[in-house]
């Protein structure tokens, strides 16, 4: 069956930045539950170190340890831990209100509980924290999946909460909650024997403070060079979304695999997002190595309320925002990785995996700055027991 | 009668889903599926890399793969 993953470093980041990207992990939580069948031994320790660094001076370092273990027959249990160290002084921080740049760290543990009831049958629960200097979330979520047409389809149900408090490091005080919700289905069904067709959608609301408590926007008066004042950003407290995608997974040949995937994104802020991804395997050394490559492209529009530029001084418009994450954007991703399987005494075996991506971004709709350049590199290692 | 573009994906997509009895495959011809370079993730700690680095620098939460964290991108 399409037996539910959480991927612990992939869900188990609870939250973003100081941003309205806080949540966003909690759908990718979600989306994680969605992304269906189970690629990792059930029994092994894994662990990772990430790094990111773009042409804004924005570093982060991540490192992730997982475990999981079968308990009986019908008992999954996983666990992980990841630690984050950033530290930013990116341009588009220099225009906020935190003009000097900040370091953190941030932690993230999540643990999940998976019960097969019978051939074809298993819910899944999955609980995950986050605690950093302005910022505590906790996410809880379940999801069910189930066999249809002789296991042709596998049908997977999700439900997910999240509920958090942010607020500023230097307040040292988080007043703000937020709270969200996220239904989601997909359907993954076998369309022959080197095919499998999966469609997937997703509903959701987003409530509470919506805003970045760091983002300031500058007010102009009309032709102004200077700004007149600046205000803090200010979002409605609601944000319903929505999602439809449909992926391709196809074996070519003995030693090429290949996925193809689009997604489309929609929000009642006025926000579209297409974005398109494929990746292709190539196994090599008599399968011992594999060579994946991948290519992603996102294209977002910008949301209604976003403006560039304010010239409204003295009126302060009731709905502001200049973040570059509401206003148009698009982005490429593209990456290599390898991954070594290597023999080893007592064990299933032992995985070494490295990879390179480049991500390129470009913003239409945030003045400070155009385009960025990121460099991410990632190094795993996994005992499969 | 003319469907536009987007009406015939969406019929397209929606015979593929709901018209599995023609293409039903037994157990025993599912080898290869099992293989998991088929699977979603063949690398979860990889692919959750990606995500915990893209997800905070767009303005929508992707729905597969995962991740947040690592932002730093005020």
């Amino acid at each position: 069956m399409g037996v539910v993953v959480i991927d612990r470093a992939a869900a188990g980041s609870l939250r973003s930045g100081k941003l309205g990207s806080r949540g966003g992990s909690f759908l990718a939580l979600v989306g994680v539950i969605l992304s269906a069948p189970a690629a990792a031994a059930p029994n092994r320790v894994a662990s990772s170190a990430m790094v990111y660094s773009d042409d804004t001076d924005v570093a982060v370092f991540a490192t992730t340890v997982e475990g999981a273990a079968e308990v009986g027959e019908s008992i999954t249990t996983n666990a992980s831990y990841t630690v984050d160290v950033v530290s930013a002084a990116s341009v588009d921080v220099v225009t906020s209100a935190s003009p000097a740049g900040f370091e953190e760290v941030r932690h993230q543990a999540r643990g999940s509980v998976g019960y097969e009831f019978g051939e074809g049958t298993k819910a899944v629960i999955d609980y995950g924290a986050s605690v950093e200097p302005d910022f505590v979330g906790h996410g809880l979520s379940g999801s069910y999946a189930f066999d249809l047409l002789e296991r042709n389809v596998t049908l997977s149900l999700g439900y997910a909460l999240r509920y958090s408090v942010l607020g500023v490091s230097r307040a040292r005080t988080l007043e703000h909650e937020r709270t969200e919700h996220e239904a989601s289905a997909l359907w993954s069904e076998v369309l022959g024997r080197r095919t499998v067709l999966d469609v997937g959608a997703t509903g959701g609301v987003s409530s509470g403070y919506l805003s970045n408590p760091y983002r300031l926007v500058r007010l102009y008066e009309p032709g102004a060079a200077v700004p007149s004042t600046a205000v803090p950003e200010a979002l409605p407290e609601l944000r319903s979304h929505a999602t439809l995608s449909v992926r391709l997974r196809q074996r070519f040949a003995d030693v090429w695999h290949g996925l193809f995937e689009y997604r489309l994104y929609g929000d009642g802020w006025g926000v579209w997002a297409h974005t398109a991804s494929t990746r292709q395997t190539l196994s090599v050394f008599d399968e011992t190595v594999l060579l994946s490559a991948e290519l992603r492209g996102y294209l977002q529009s910008g949301a209604e309320l976003h403006r560039a530029r304010y010239e409204t001084f003295p009126a302060v418009p009731n709905y502001r925002s200049a973040d570059k994450e509401l206003g148009g954007m698009r982005s490429v991703l593209g990456g290599i990785d390898a991954e070594w399987s290597l023999p080893l005494d007592g064990v299933e075996a032992l995985r070494i995996g490295l990879g390179f991506d480049t991500l390129a971004l470009s913003y239409s709709g945030f003045l400070p700055l155009a385009s960025r350049l990121a460099f991410i590199g990632s190094l795993d290692a996994t005992l499969e027991l | 009668m003319s469907f536009r573009p987007t009406h015939r994906l969406a019929l397209a997509v929606w015979i593929s889903v709901f018209g599995p009895g023609c293409v039903l495959v037994k157990p025993w011809e599912r080898g290869e599926l099992a293989d998991r370079r088929m699977q979603v993730s063949i690398r979860p700690l990889h692919d959750g890399c990606h995500s915990h680095f893209l997800t905070p620098r767009e303005g929508t939460r992707p729905t597969q793969d995962g991740g947040g964290g690592g932002c730093g991108c005020d």
